[in-house]
């Protein structure tokens, strides 16, 4: 609950302030309001994002600089992510600013790897837990002589997730059986080097070189759905990413220019007949690149940035092996964009960006498609005694995607005359930070609505039922959003809920009459992330519950996911100056069946988002973490 | 008129009593149906009843009605096949809302067994045919798994796709015939060699032969005393192929013969149903990823068509008519495109010999509908 946000509200993760021992960056962004993170499985298996209530597909995800959503991926598996120490996270929950790049429907997700210009330290992080995980997190800050820094980040993870579960299909009244979830495990390694290097240009002033490079390469196994299993699909991964900035003095601002790369490659196994129905093997390769130049500064009373930026993306199907080849996709863009805020009167700070980007698409059939699209919100920001107010509305936009626009030859058919989808959001809120007796009250509570249209739904056409995307769905979204910590001496509590009213306008509830319009599928109606913790001496205990209801499982809103309530519970300890060894249970109640309605009564699934990927039961993961320089309130800080 | 729905079957049904294999509700009371049906967006499904007066009961909201649903009657009896949740529901058959459950999952598979059909013998077991594991499951009167009859010899691939069933009492006795759409299970579901229907000895549970089928793929069956018509749409991009129409198997001789050929009917057959001189069938044009559906007729003796396609008194621009039943001199047709007041069902009166007039009052379901039938 920092920082001005008269452009828009966005929360903001340290990896350091976490209440909890974090396994993945999924679980970084996880406790922030507006966000709900779904996981398919445990720890590290696919995983997507939502804010406030937007599709996975509508949220732009961007590490390092670098736009890691796309034509091609537009909907990012967070488990993909790395997370090192020191790692910060920042979702914009409706509106980016125009500078971060085109941005989204459905908000903006930024991870910041550890920063070479950030404090020197070295931080090891280590830990095993439950289902064969063992992790590694390594992140070194350094100067590099000559002012020079450096920051390198490493980190390592692997687990089996063979966790047991709640089988529906096999259970009979009277006869529970679970059964171990197979081929769900991982390995991952992630690699980055980032330099600052000082520079001096004539006639200009002092600026600075910053070049990041990052590697990662994994292998996740994919276990397909309790329902339709697949004991065989694997998919080995690497993504590798490079991008320079430079920032120089200019006139009365800043000077920014930078330059990106990415590059992604995949491979899928798997066996004839398996269930996914789908290619025994497909190798895919995304490459992407881009640049932007921007200039910062005041402007008489206003603070301005512009920018603008291009990129060109390019997805190649390689080898496909029991399935038709996808066509070869490309997209160019470039756009435009301006963020300005001034102080109109004392306390108001008011601010308005803009953007102006255009798309072209095109593929290996010879399609073509193109669109330029203007989007931009306003807002502001009012300190005022007792709070700050601040309210923002504005309009966003997502072009459709390659999947989408040129099908993939197999299941889902594309329509290269898809229009982007688009949204009016509003919100306003207010926060404030301020001692209430003893305690220390910092929060934020903000309103929500967007009105979304030309949503891409995929609608089953044919014989074969093969999926069409058509620009037929509409929705609204209407939430509110409370982020709250409270300190009084030794005890604090953290909780972050989000409440969310949604309505398909595309579709109708199960009923005869007219139409009512039924909730939006898998977005919670209320979302609750809290943690309590006491600390003595060098020891501290948490105490934590993750809660959800009001999931519809199906697209009239007919079915719905009973509420998860899962515990969980942590105790850390600095043993020595710079050590601390700590101890995280989640699902401390080993919750693993909700109940649902069922056609003669009550019936037990397993619980998730979706039944048919459980999640785990009880978990336990063990760490250790060295530091140094130790942080200010470890043990024996001299 | 819309159509009503009758109070007495939304709420939550009886609590069930558990126990064994198979669970069961308490009876419930409603008014007279006229048909039964089973709807389903693939998120999730819905079963019930419907009159030609236009009330309809329903069960909704129910996770185990599953994603994909079939709708089968045998002796009397309905039942509602949840297929990929491994379920099969017994319905009550003026309420349409299930009565017992029973789990058909074979514990060899991994994920779902995908049962297909019902189909009930003169003892009263209930014989299911598995799609994903090759095996023919009977189970008995109190739900135990009485006897599974091995399929996999009668596919090179080990799974012949074992699609429907029927229990006919014939001169030689009671008898199962089962439908083998035999598909490549390893390359997409292709339809790449004959179909069969399989005999088996209901008492012995023996396979006694198998008959070649004159059509390939096997996609629906409906029957008329001794005779199975089935729908057999071959591969639906084609709507011209020699092997491919509605196929006339005759259970007293196991003799069989393409009796109307899709190149005459206009399109792929999906569906059909015979009631006396008055075969109905809707066929789907060779559109990829369209296929345009439509109501056609045709002389289940000669096989002459009636009403092709072309000039088919209810057409839609897609994959819509799902659900055919012929009742009472009235033919019902689901249509999967929603109107004002829900999914309609078409009823159109049956004039001979084979003469459709649509009602201007359809019935109106809450969910797409996927299969109408009549429980005699």
């Amino acid at each position: 609950v920092r920082g001005d946000q008269a452009g828009g509200f966005a929360s903001r993760a340290d990896e350091r302030d976490s209440a909890r021992e974090l396994t993945d960056a999924a679980s970084l962004v996880e406790p922030l309001p507006g966000v709900h993170v779904r996981r398919f499985g445990g720890d590290d298996s696919f995983t997507t994002m939502s804010i406030r209530g937007s599709s996975s597909n509508e949220v732009a995800v961007v590490l390092a600089g670098v736009p890691l959503t796309g034509g091609a991926d537009p909907s990012l598996d967070l488990a993909t992510l790395p997370l090192w120490p020191g790692a910060v996270a920042r979702v914009y929950r409706s509106f980016a600013p125009a500078s971060v790049g085109p941005g989204c429907l459905g908000g903006t997700l930024v991870l910041d790897p550890p920063r070479p210009t950030s404090v020197p330290t070295t931080d090891v992080w280590a830990a095993a837990g439950s289902f064969g995980a063992a992790r590694l997190r390594v992140g070194d800050v350094r100067d590099a002589g000559g002012g020079a820094r450096l920051a390198t980040a490493v980190s390592a993870s692997r687990a089996s997730d063979d966790f047991s579960y709640f089988d529906p299909i096999a259970s009979s009244p009277g006869q529970d059986v679970y059964a171990l979830r197979t081929n769900a495990g991982h390995a991952a390694v992630n690699a980055l080097v980032s330099w600052a290097l000082p520079l001096r240009v004539i006639d200009a002033g002092d600026g600075a070189l910053t070049v990041t490079t990052l590697a990662q390469a994994r292998r996740q196994e994919l276990p397909g759905t309790v329902l339709g299993p697949t004991p065989f699909a694997r998919l080995a991964s690497d993504r590798e990413v490079a991008s320079a900035e430079l920032t120089i003095r200019a006139g009365s601002g800043t000077l920014n220019a930078r330059g990106w790369g990415r590059r992604e490659g995949s491979r899928l196994d798997d066996v004839e007949g398996s269930a996914a129905l789908g290619p025994t093997r497909a190798d895919e390769v995304i490459a992407a690149s881009g640049g932007s130049i921007g200039w910062r500064g005041r402007v008489g009373v206003a603070t301005i940035e512009g920018r603008i930026d291009g990129s060109a993306e390019q997805f190649s199907p390689g080898e496909y092996v029991g399935a038709a080849t996808p066509p070869e996709a490309k997209r160019t863009s470039a756009g435009a964009g301006l963020d300005v805020e001034w102080r109109a009167a004392g306390p108001v700070l008011v601010a308005a960006s803009g953007r102006l980007d255009g798309w072209s698409d095109s593929a290996s059939d010879g399609t073509t498609s193109g669109e330029v699209r203007p989007t931009g919100h306003a807002g502001f920001e009012a300190a005022l005694p007792f709070a700050t107010l601040a309210a923002h509305a504005g309009t966003t936009a997502r072009p459709p995607s390659f999947v989408e626009r040129y099908g993939d030859r197999g299941a889902f058919i594309g329509d290269p005359a898809l229009r982007p989808e688009s949204a009016w959001t509003v919100d306003a809120g207010a926060r404030t930070s301020r001692f209430v007796g003893p305690v220390r009250v910092a929060a934020q509570v903000a309103g929500f609505a967007t009105w979304a249209n030309d949503l891409i739904t995929f609608v089953p056409t044919g014989a074969y039922g093969r999926a069409k995307a058509t620009n037929i769905g509409r929705a609204r979204v209407v939430g509110a959003e409370v982020d709250a910590r409270a300190r009084a001496g030794p005890l604090e509590l953290r909780v972050s809920y989000t409440a969310l009213a949604t309505e398909n306008e595309s579709a109708c509830t199960a009923a005869v009459g007219a139409c009512d319009r039924p909730p939006l599928p898998a977005r919670p109606q209320s979302d609750v992330v809290a943690d309590a913790i006491a600390t003595v001496g060098p020891a501290s205990v948490r105490a934590g519950v993750d809660a959800v209801d009001g999931i519809s499982a199906d697209l009239t809103g007919s079915v719905v996911v009973p509420p998860r309530v899962l515990t969980s519970a942590g105790v850390r300890v600095d043993v020595a100056r710079g050590v601390r060894l700590a101890l995280d249970v989640r699902n401390l109640f080993d919750v693993r069946t909700g109940t649902y309605d069922g056609a003669l009564g009550p019936v037990r699934e397993p619980i998730g988002d979706y039944y048919e990927y459980p999640l785990p039961g009880r978990s336990m993961l063990v760490s250790a973490r060295f530091t140094e320089p130790a942080p200010a309130d470890s043990v024996g800080r001299p | 008129m819309i159509g009503r729905v009758a109070s007495c079957c939304l709420a939550v049904p009886a609590l069930a009593c558990g126990g064994g294999a198979a669970s069961h509700a308490a009876a419930s009371s409603c008014p007279a149906s006229d048909a039964l049906w089973a709807a389903s967006d693939y998120s999730s499904s819905a079963a019930g009843a419907l009159a030609l007066a236009g009330t309809v009961t329903s069960t909704t909201g129910r996770v185990d009605l599953g994603a994909d649903p079939a709708l089968s009657v045998s002796r009397n009896r309905a039942f509602y096949v949840a297929r990929d949740e491994d379920l099969v529901f017994e319905l009550d058959p003026d309420c349409g809302s299930p009565t017992t459950r029973w789990n058909i999952h074979q514990a060899s598979q991994a994920g779902t067994s995908d049962p297909q059909d019902v189909a009930v013998a003169s003892d009263g077991s209930l014989w299911v045919p598995l799609y994903d594991v090759p095996s023919l499951v009977v189970l008995s009167q109190e739900g135990d798994v009485a006897r599974t009859i091995d399929l996999s010899a009668y596919d090179g691939d080990g799974n012949p796709n074992a699609s429907a069933i029927a229990i006919v009492d014939t001169p030689a006795g009671e008898k199962a015939f089962v439908t083998l759409e035999r598909l490549d299970d390893q390359d997409g579901y292709k339809s790449e060699q004959p179909s069969w229907m399989l005999r088996v000895d209901v008492a012995s549970g023996s396979v006694e032969t198998n008959v070649v089928l004159a059509g390939r793929n096997p996609f629906g069956m409906d029957r008329e005393g001794d005779v199975l018509w089935l729908a057999e749409p071959g591969n639906f991009d084609d709507a011209a192929e020699p092997l491919a129409g509605v196929e006339r198997f005759d259970t007293s001789t196991s003799t069989t013969a393409l009796v109307a050929h899709e190149s005459d009917l206009g399109g792929s057959v999906a569906e059909v149903s015979v009631s006396g001189g008055c075969g109905a069938a809707v066929v789907a044009d060779a559109t990829t990823n369209v296929n345009a559906t439509s109501l056609v007729t045709f002389d289940p003796q000669a096989g002459t068509a009636i009403t092709p396609a072309a000039s088919s008194p209810l057409a839609t621009d897609g994959f819509d008519l799902e659900g055919l039943a012929s009742v009472g001199g009235a033919l019902l047709v689901g249509d999967r495109r929603r109107a004002s007041a829900g999914y309609p069902v078409h009823v159109l009166d049956a004039a001979p010999p084979c003469s459709l007039t649509e009602r201007p009052d359809a019935i109106f379901l809450p969910l797409p509908p996927v299969g109408v039938r009549v429980v005699q």
